[in-house]
């Protein structure tokens, strides 16, 4: 076949040598991409000014938005209320990644019927491989209108595009008024003028990387592309390799081509057949397990999955799902939903004639340089084990009954309040933050309260005379506090005290920092641990 | 099947009792649960499940936590129908889980109450809380009559849980 690279005459000598060889040949790929998926998804039509909302921690963004709300100023990451003062009409959706996985079926389907290796890049984006299917249909210009025409026989508009590797031929997709031919080799020189932005959804930390780059006066893929490889690799670690690849026309990843591999296919019959689709479901997520297990013995990670459901009548739905890096049990679940929903939307419960055995079979498999363990093994899996199988069956359980996050495991880290001490991480998730054991001045004594109230109440401190309990600067109360009304209303005499005690925490941080003081006071009934803090007093925990 | 009364920390005492060495225990309809305080009388974090926002299908959570835990320790949201509690009670006893209810249940085959507690250590304005005695009161089947107690450190100065020597009065603040 061809080279190993697409190597375009200009621009490629500084690179020259230092780009790691691309793997094998190349590989043509057409793209079909509909445009604003989310929206679609949800049934909202170009013409109508609309817009997804994804949650960011407290604020919700723009996730996609529709052509007329383009038109009207709203961009993807702008805030709701950005986004409704631009267009004060815009229609407003939560974003909703089932049904975009559901009805990105109805067009995998369709491009299935032209060519069955349809791979699902994600809800929106599928790719197949060109070069048979090109053969077949008489060129790639008629591969193109072809696979066009069926998806917008299925009722969704799409851009085509067909390029050599995944990402090249996404771009081409979109560009060229529903999409074009970037001819083989012409990669180079197709990037070249695109701005970097258009890296973004490709590299994993792209918005650090961007910033710096733009600083740097790169400002365009060919820009990037023209860096000497082993400098980008050295300055900006994984993330720049992968967004100079990108650049350059190159396949992210060299594919595994391993020869005499064993068989990590996994199989999971159902015997009767399983008659609802949650029975297969909750099957995959077991089943997927054991893939990792698998995949993680031979020191390999799956980069293309495929799921193949098996019905009693003989008929068998075969989908490939792209993903970067490992694909969790619970995302490798969700997909077989997806898939199973497809295959027969009338009726979201009952499967077809029964599904007679889910088979996945790891399509693509790179040699997994992973997550870097920590040497000591504390870094969640290591030290706090796997669930023993009885308890995770029992958390699989509820879990599917309640939500993910239902149920969470403790994990303890160091903080000053109660509160603070404990995080609660969703069964199967690694804790996001830690704060380290060290010394916490100022942290609470043992022994722990036992109820710690998930919000605190405001309560009020009163001294003899019944005045509010003030604190001054210098840690000392205005008077002895001697009754305490809970936030029931209730009175409590307060028998003893003591503290207060100051907490200064995060003062380097503006947006964190909070000034605080604590105050242990027992009542007839119980001791109780209060908090000052804007002058207002609050119960954080009981010792009851 | 356990029925806690008058104090949060038994119910506390009861869960770090269980999730230890191989066994584990779960909390369920809780979200004010002392994890610390648990991990202070010995409970090993790594080995309790918490479903704080059970719901209306709390029975169901229990019924599925009591075939993988030694012990589940719930706040039932609403009175359970008579039949719910029944099989939720035959789950739990098939499995060799144990059931400690916060607040009332039917037929529970032992009841424990807190009662006469005091904290030491705290005075006036010095000082910190260190330990707190309490007399526990066992009643029920197994405990038949005016039931057993005993007193307790619950907790100790070190977080944990011992008995402690019997009063020769109800203690007073030392000042």
């Amino acid at each position: 076949m061809t080279a190993a690279r697409p190597g375009g005459p200009e621009g490629r000598a500084t690179t020259g040598a230092a780009v790691p060889a691309g793997g094998g040949r190349v590989r043509r790929v057409a793209v079909v991409w509909c445009a604003d998926w989310p929206l679609v998804a949800v049934g909202i039509e170009a013409a109508v000014p609309g817009a997804v909302l994804e949650k960011h921690g407290s604020s919700e963004k723009v996730a996609a938005c529709t052509a007329a709300a383009r038109a009207a100023g709203v961009r993807r990451g702008q805030r709701r209320r950005d986004a409704q003062r631009l267009c004060p009409e815009l229609v407003v959706v939560e974003r909703d990644l089932d049904a975009e996985g559901r009805a990105f079926e109805g067009v995998a389907a369709a491009v299935a019927e032209l060519t069955p290796r349809v791979e699902v890049v994600r809800p929106g984006v599928c790719a197949i491989p060109a070069r048979g299917a090109a053969r077949f249909h008489g060129g790639e210009e008629a591969l193109r209108i072809t696979v066009q025409d069926a998806v917008v026989e299925a009722g969704h508009d799409c851009g085509v595009g067909i390029a050599d590797g995944l990402f090249t031929a996404e771009l081409a997709a979109r560009n060229g008024g529903g999409g074009l031919i970037v001819p083989e080799g012409g990669s180079v020189a197709f990037l070249d003028g695109f701005p970097l932005g258009v890296l973004a959804g490709a590299v994993p930390g792209w918005d650090v990387l961007a910033e710096v780059l733009v600083r740097l006066g790169v400002r365009t893929l060919g820009e990037l592309a023209r860096l000497p490889a082993g400098d980008v690799a050295g300055r900006f670690g994984a993330a720049g390799t992968l967004a100079h690849r990108l650049a350059g026309g190159v396949e992210p990843r060299d594919v595994a081509p391993h020869a005499g591999l064993p068989d990590l296919t996994v199989v999971r019959p159902f015997d009767p057949p399983a008659a609802r689709s949650d029975e297969v479901v909750f099957a995959a997520k077991a089943l997927a397990d054991r893939l990792h297990a698998g995949l993680a013995a031979e020191g390999l990670a799956c980069v293309r999955l495929g799921v193949e459901v098996e019905f009693a009548d003989g008929g068998v739905s075969e989908r490939l799902w792209r993903h970067e890096g490992l694909l969790s049990a619970q995302a490798v679940a969700e997909r077989v939903r997806w898939q199973l929903s497809g295959w027969r939307p009338a009726d979201a419960d009952a499967v077809w004639g029964g599904v007679s055995a889910l088979l996945l079979v790891p399509d693509q498999v790179v040699t997994d340089t992973g997550v870097q363990r920590a040497l000591w093994g504390r870094d969640g899996t290591g030290a706090r084990g796997e669930l023993p199988e009885r308890v995770a069956r029992a958390a699989d359980r509820v879990q599917a009954m309640l939500g993910h996050g239902a149920l969470t495991r403790p994990h303890l880290t160091g903080g000053r309040g109660p509160g603070e001490r404990v995080l609660r991480v969703p069964v199967g998730d690694l804790p996001l933050e830690t704060r380290p054991e060290g010394p916490w001045p100022g942290a609470l004594p043992t022994p722990a309260p036992s109820v710690v109230l998930p919000e605190a109440k405001p309560v009020e401190l009163r001294d003899a005379e019944g005045a509010l309990v003030r604190v001054t600067a210098r840690c000392v109360p205005s008077a002895p506090p001697a009754l305490l009304v809970m936030p029931d209303g209730a009175r409590h005499r307060v028998v003893s005290w003591t503290g207060p005690w100051p907490a200064h925490e995060r003062w380097w941080d503006p947006n964190a920092s909070r000034r605080l003081v604590r105050l242990q006071v027992l009542t007839p009934r119980a001791a109780h641990l209060l908090t000052l803090e804007h002058s207002t007093w609050t119960l954080e925990a009981t010792y009851d | 099947m356990v029925t806690v009364g008058g104090s949060a920390a038994l119910g506390t005492a009861l869960v770090a009792g269980a999730a230890r060495g191989e066994e584990w225990a779960a909390v369920v309809g809780v979200p004010e649960f002392g994890v610390a305080a648990a991990v202070g009388m010995g409970a090993d974090p790594d080995r309790l499940l918490l479903a704080d926002a059970p719901g209306g299908r709390w029975t169901e959570v229990v019924a599925a936590l009591a075939e993988g835990v030694r012990l589940v320790l719930v706040r039932p949201p609403a009175r359970p129908a008579p039949a719910q509690a029944r099989r939720l009670v035959a789950v739990a006893r098939k499995h060799g889980c144990a059931l400690a209810v916060l607040g009332p249940w039917e037929g529970a085959h032992l009841r424990l109450t807190v009662s006469d507690a005091s904290w030491e250590g705290l005075g006036q304005g010095h000082g910190l809380l260190r330990a707190r005695r309490a007399r526990v009161t066992a009643t029920g089947r197994t405990a038949p009559g005016r039931g057993r107690s005993a007193w307790l450190f619950l907790p100790g100065p070190d977080g944990r849980v011992a008995s402690a020597p019997t009063p020769f009065r109800r203690l007073g603040v030392v000042a």
